[in-house]
């Protein structure tokens, strides 16, 4: 079995999950046939938020067993419970905003020193694109809404009641289709959702 | 911009999982093209720790701990070390592009 997240007494996770109470805090399960890949486990755990009250999910690019997550809530697990009811009823989207390529030097150096130079100016052009694009989101989305780097660009995450949260993807898109942006142009924007509350999810790996 | 929002949820991610861990990016050795896969990850390997050298020497650089000669040394030795990767990833059919890897869970080298 694999664990796929937490959730209350009263859910009952569709099949073939399971739902396994334990002294801390009930786990949703799938047999390991079901949760093979990450995809798989996030395709199980999008089911299961559906379907239960409250699904607090685990990061599905990590396969966990049932043993290790309970130990971890027992040993570790303290806020659990108010995690669990945290995203009662909630859902995420996830706007993905992959980076254009770098512009190409725009001469090539004749030493080391000229050449570590211009890699420094180029890495400082990247930070302030990034910088930019990330107050242009910001814009768009709501300054009080988060935006994190990530290796391929930046992110930011849409919590909301899951009622409401189709309403609010579709009012960041009609954003971000609105007038051109410089901080954004090249920059290839994916919006991803309903998904499960995996923004508040917890950051240790065992859990 | 492309909007999942007609898609399920788990569609719509598992768009994204297979777009970011396209064929092209994986760690993969074929019994037919053995000879450019390992080339290519090798170079990658090798092109991922000459990035992280360079970041580490502009670190270096803006925190002003570079004497002028250790400018000339580190760049003069990352800029030949970038031609000799891409020179020996052009011997193998290889473009710069190709020597980014795909680490599942953990990313992209490069």
């Amino acid at each position: 079995m694999i664990a796929l997240g937490w959730t209350d007494r009263a859910s009952i996770p569709p099949e073939p999950c399971a739902a396994l109470p334990g002294p801390a805090g009930t786990l949703v399960t799938a047999p390991a046939r079901h949760a093979a890949t990450s995809a798989a486990r996030l395709r199980l755990q999008s089911a299961c938020a559906v379907s239960c009250a409250a699904f607090l999910p685990l990061a599905p690019t990590l396969e966990r067993s049932p043993d290790a997550a309970h130990a971890w809530a027992t040993a570790e697990g303290h806020a659990l419970p108010d995690r669990i009811d945290a995203v009662r009823g909630m859902a995420q989207a996830t706007l993905l905003a992959v980076a254009p390529p770098d512009p190409a030097p725009a001469s090539e150096a004749t030493s080391g020193a000229a050449w570590l130079s211009l890699r420094t100016r180029v890495q400082a052009d990247r930070a302030r694109r990034r910088a930019a694009a990330a107050q242009a989101l910001r814009g768009r989305a709501g300054q009080d809404i988060s935006v994190r780097a990530w290796p391929r660009g930046l992110a930011l995450d849409l919590v909301a009641r899951r009622d409401i949260l189709q309403a609010q993807m579709v009012e960041l898109l009609a954003h971000l289709r609105q007038a051109d942006e410089p901080a954004l142009a090249g920059w290839r924007l994916t919006l991803a959702g309903p998904l499960p509350v995996f923004a508040l999810s917890f950051a240790d790996r065992a859990a | 911009m492309i909007a999942n929002q007609g898609l399920s949820a788990a569609d719509a991610v598992l768009d994204l999982l297979a777009r970011s861990g396209d064929a092209d990016g994986r760690v993969r050795i074929d019994p037919e093209t053995v000879e450019q896969d390992l080339a290519r990850l090798l170079l990658g390997l090798m092109e991922f720790l000459r990035q992280l050298m360079e970041l580490q020497a502009i670190r270096r650089l803006e925190a002003g701990q570079l004497s002028e000669e250790e400018q000339e040394r580190l760049g003069k030795t990352l800029m030949r070390a970038e031609t000799a990767i891409h020179t020996l990833a052009d011997r193998f059919g290889l473009s710069p592009g190709d020597l980014s890897l795909d680490l599942g869970p953990l990313g992209r080298t490069i």
